[in-house]
């Protein structure tokens, strides 16, 4: 079986595996859509009864999950029990949002990680390189809520310089979605910062006692190009692991920064779905989750080959 | 117009027993220090609650909320609304710069967007969506409601020409006004009507409150008859919140997408919803009060964090919301940069509710001493900045039987331990997992325990909360629930036919069973003379307040928090002249809103 074979194979694995544990997780939780729609409003039990039955959960979960599943292969998420809407949309509406998000976090991350980790590794033990761990691990100790109340009341409130509150789709205005996405992606990065800088030290520290970085010292290569071109490059493969890897935790912490800033993604719909115990519509975004995060590694596996020939090599060898 | 209102409430009533709010700020005066506070604190006001609370359909559980008591003040003039700024709790009246003096004529054009404290997830189809706070606000920009309560807290013809009743309260005939088109050019009479009360007999979500209608019947192209299986005098105290809401037939028909795709007659037509994000609706060109809305645009926008809420207003991200946090309104009430407009008449009480059902709330004596042991006052200083008035029973300011002293337990630790005897008991306290609630259980427990009871705490998310409610698996809830602009509003909470056994879904949650109340609420809901409702219901609060169902903490206060350049906040003149009353349980209309550029 090919290497493809076997990833698209583990993605239908855990695609049913998720899905089929959130569906019957949330029906563990006491409260059903039916008493949330109808219950405070006098509906009798017969009454209750008869929403089950038009809501399709009167039959066994078994029943019900084949019967989500089979309509689900054909993009047919059904609709949510509370807003009509069609699951569908709401994914297409919501997950643009959660994705400009999180890669926005993602760069902010990344643009501040990079250059901190490759210079704390050149500079290792010195002041900048305390100070500059410091720092990082006083924002990965906050909260992702915390930091981002710290910076409404910074930039918003005090300084007056970015909305508090203020999504708005990219297709609308490109520097209004910047603005309004800025503070919420600054409280979903910086926390990270810590993580892979660190991470990115701790493999240049030992890339940097590599006999062909010594050799590049020695010819004389300035130091800049030492670190970015030939250190850089193999020291990065385990924060490009961690990247992907990290893609869970920017998800998880995508639901708090949603609620925090208002942002109409995934993270909020999945929060309002559990709530009113929409179990559609949390089957819908946990399905779409799942399928973003297996299919995020997946990726990161493929592009761990492409950085590090030894990973194609070994791969080409064990086939 | 119908004077039905008049025989039942009259004015003179309602002064002695609180007032209104409202306020409009002269903007030269107010330029150097905009505060408009509008505070009702016994007030006028009401709230045509379809059946509850904040939810027209719905209890609140906990929130975060406040109250102001009732004290006398001024009335209603030619100008607007008028200001009777009180102390919430009673005493001496508080700073108002509000005067009587209009601002210069409406400029028309411009976009507000408005901060809400909660999505409608549910949709805008008002016969099977429940309607929250946000929903009312958002129907009121699309829908119009048949009826509005006037400064005086009766409800006039809004959207009806006249509501009238026979002699006997048996049929009340509905005349809507002529020439009024729907948003899709369809026009309103009596068949849309009908379809619209017709579909809340049908739904399980609305009809409990509208019980007594027998049928719906169409008299001609714009009369129609609603013929009831029961004598109702107070039919039309419903008639200015979710049930007066009439949507277009084309959109009631469209049963998947009509609840997201809302079509009324009223000032802004529907242009576009995303869920928990914005709904967005533009001015109504065509709409039949000539010269509104004064705004181009209006933009609805859910932020449900309270800090975050303040944070966007304070950016700019927003130009207005609502909120009954009391730390909000102390906030703002100081800051000349904004003005705020607020009220607690006719509101929803804080309390926390009693399983009498099962021990150890089924012994009245237990009940009596947990009332005793609440220290209000403290709770109200701590917790709600002492904004708020404390509560002493479902019926709140404003509204007909309330009693400012109705025999309710006030704080004694002594007597509290008197009443316990030396018994061990021992119970539960739950509520949603807001923090302000979590916090607020804390403290109760603490002053319970000084008492002798021994209390858990828990939470539970709201619909764990409600299913708990609905079957009776509680001992003791944190809620919010009642208000409204009749005691009869709230008539089936607490009806003892409702109080179905543990186990058995019950609208009665504390499942209270009290053979007087009952019968004077059935008395009251089938009288016509106001003399006699007054009586039944301060008899009836004073029965429930000796039999202790509940333990009341607080009146919710509302407010609206704007920029200075909002200009009417809650000043809205009635089609047939005076004025809506300015602010009920955070309702007010939109329509007036407009921007000034001077301000």
């Amino acid at each position: 079986m090919s290497y493809f074979a076997r990833k698209i194979g583990f993605l239908l694995i855990v695609l049913v595996a998720v899905t089929f544990l959130a569906a019957a997780l949330i029906r563990l939780l006491p409260g059903d859509p039916a008493t949330v729609i109808a219950g405070a409003s006098g509906a009798t039990e017969e009454e209750l009864d008869q929403v089950r039955a038009d809501l399709g959960l009167d039959d066994p979960l078994p029943v019900q999950y084949v019967g989500w599943l089979g309509d689900a292969v054909q993009l047919d998420l059904g609709r949510s029990y509370i807003s009509k809407l069609e699951v569908r949309d709401t994914i297409s509406d919501r997950a643009p949002v959660s994705f400009q998000l999180m890669l926005y976090a993602q760069i902010i991350t990344l643009l501040i990680a990079v250059p901190l980790g490759v210079f704390t590794a050149y500079k290792a033990g010195t002041r900048f390189d305390r100070t500059a761990n410091g720092i990082t691990f006083a924002f990965l100790s906050l909260p992702n809520f915390v930091l981002g109340f710290l910076l409404i009341y910074l930039f918003a409130v005090k300084w007056n310089l970015l909305p508090a509150s203020d999504y708005q789709p990219l297709s609308d205005s490109i520097g209004g979605n910047l603005k309004g996405l800025l503070l919420p992606a600054l409280s979903l990065g910086l926390g990270q910062v810590a993580v892979y800088s660190r991470l990115l030290r701790v493999d240049m520290i030992a890339t940097l006692q590599e006999d062909y970085v010594t050799m590049a010292k020695a010819k004389g290569l300035p130091i800049r190009r030492v670190l970015w071109r030939h250190a850089l490059r193999p020291s990065s493969l385990g924060l490009l692991t961690v990247v992907g890897v990290n893609v869970g935790s920017l998800i998880g912490g995508a639901v708090v920064v949603e609620q925090v800033f208002q942002i109409p993604g995934v993270g909020l719909g999945l929060i309002g779905a559990i709530q009113a115990r929409d179990y559609i519509v949390l089957q819908g975004l946990v399905a779409f989750v799942a399928i973003v995060y297996v299919l995020v590694n997946f990726s990161v596996d493929v592009l761990y080959a492409v950085l590090d020939p030894r990973v194609r090599h070994a791969r080409a060898s064990a086939a | 117009m119908d004077t039905r209102n008049e025989q039942q409430m009259p004015a003179g009533e309602i002064v002695s027993q609180g007032r209104l709010v409202g306020a409009m700020p002269d903007p030269a005066r107010l330029s150097r220090r905009r505060f408009l506070r509008a505070s009702a604190a016994a007030g006028v006001g009401a709230a045509a609650l379809v059946a509850c609370g904040d939810d027209d359909d719905g209890p609140a559980t906990g929130g975060e909320t406040t109250t102001g008591t009732g004290a006398p003040s001024t009335t209603g003039g030619d100008t607007g609304p008028t200001v009777a700024a009180t102390n919430p709790t009673g005493a001496a009246a508080v700073t108002t710069e509000a005067t009587l003096a209009p601002l210069p004529d409406p400029i028309p054009g411009g976009r507000l967007i408005y901060g809400l404290e909660g999505e409608n997830s549910q949709g805008f189809n008002p016969t099977t969506a429940r309607f929250g706070l946000a929903g009312i606000m958002i129907g009121r920009a699309i829908f119009d409601p048949l009826m509005l309560p006037d400064d005086t807290g009766h409800n006039q013809p809004f959207l009806a020409e006249s509501v009238a009743p026979n002699a006997d309260f048996t049929e009340w005939v509905i005349t809507l006004r002529p020439n009024i088109t729907f948003h899709d050019g369809t026009p309103l009479n009596s068949a849309a009507l009908k379809a619209n009360l017709d579909g809340h007999l049908a739904s399980f979500l609305t009809r409990q409150a509208l019980l007594p209608v027998a049928s719906v019947d169409i008299v001609d192209d714009l009369t129609t008859s609603v013929k009831m299986n029961t004598p109702w005098a107070v039919f039309d105290s419903l008639l200015s919140g979710q049930f007066s809401f009439v949507a277009a037939p084309s959109m009631l028909a469209d049963v998947d997408n009509g609840g997201a795709n809302p079509v009324g007659t009223g000032p802004f037509i529907f242009k576009e919803w995303q869920l928990d994000s914005h709904l967005i609706a533009t001015k109504n060109p065509n709409y039949w009060r000539e010269g509104l809305p004064y705004l181009e645009e209006i933009e609805f926008r859910p932020i449900i964090d309270v800090a975050t809420r303040t944070a966007a207003l304070r950016a700019g991200d927003i130009d207005l919301y609502h909120t009954n946090n009391p730390g909000e309104i102390v906030e703002f009430r100081d800051d000349d940069n904004f003005q705020v407009a607020e009220s607690d008449a006719y509101a929803e009480t804080n309390y926390v509710m009693l399983n009498t059902a099962k021990p150890p709330f089924d012994d009245v004596t237990v009940r009596q001493a947990l009332a005793y042991a609440s220290n209000v006052e403290e709770f109200n200083t701590i917790r709600n900045k002492g904004i708020v008035a404390a509560s002493n029973g479902p019926f709140s300011p404003g509204q007909l039987g309330f009693l400012e002293d109705n025999g309710y337990p006030q704080f004694d630790l002594d007597k509290a331990q008197e009443l316990l005897a030396g018994r061990d008991i021992t119970f539960t306290l739950a509520s949603t997992p807001d923090t302000f609630n979590v916090e607020n259980n804390n403290l109760m427990k603490a002053q319970w325990e000084r008492a002798g009871f021994t209390v858990e705490l828990a939470t539970f998310e709201q619909a764990a909360l409600i299913n708990n409610a609905l079957f009776g698996d509680f001992e003791a809830y944190y809620f919010r629930l009642y208000g409204g602009l009749d005691p009869d509003n709230y008539y089936h909470f607490l009806s003892g036919a409702n109080a179905g056994e543990i186990g058995a879904i019950a609208l009665n949650f504390g499942r209270w069973k009290n053979a007087e109340w009952d019968d004077l609420m059935n008395r009251g809901r089938a009288s016509g003379d106001p003399a006699e409702r007054k009586e039944i219901y301060e008899a009836a609060n004073r029965v429930h307040a000796s039999d202790v169902p509940n333990v009341y903490f607080f009146y919710t206060r509302w407010a609206i928090i704007a920029k200075n350049d909002v200009a009417d906040l809650v000043k809205y003149e009635l089609p047939d002249g005076g004025f809506n009353l300015p602010l009920e349980i955070g309702r007010h209309q939109v329509a007036q809103l407009w921007v000034n550029p001077d301000a």
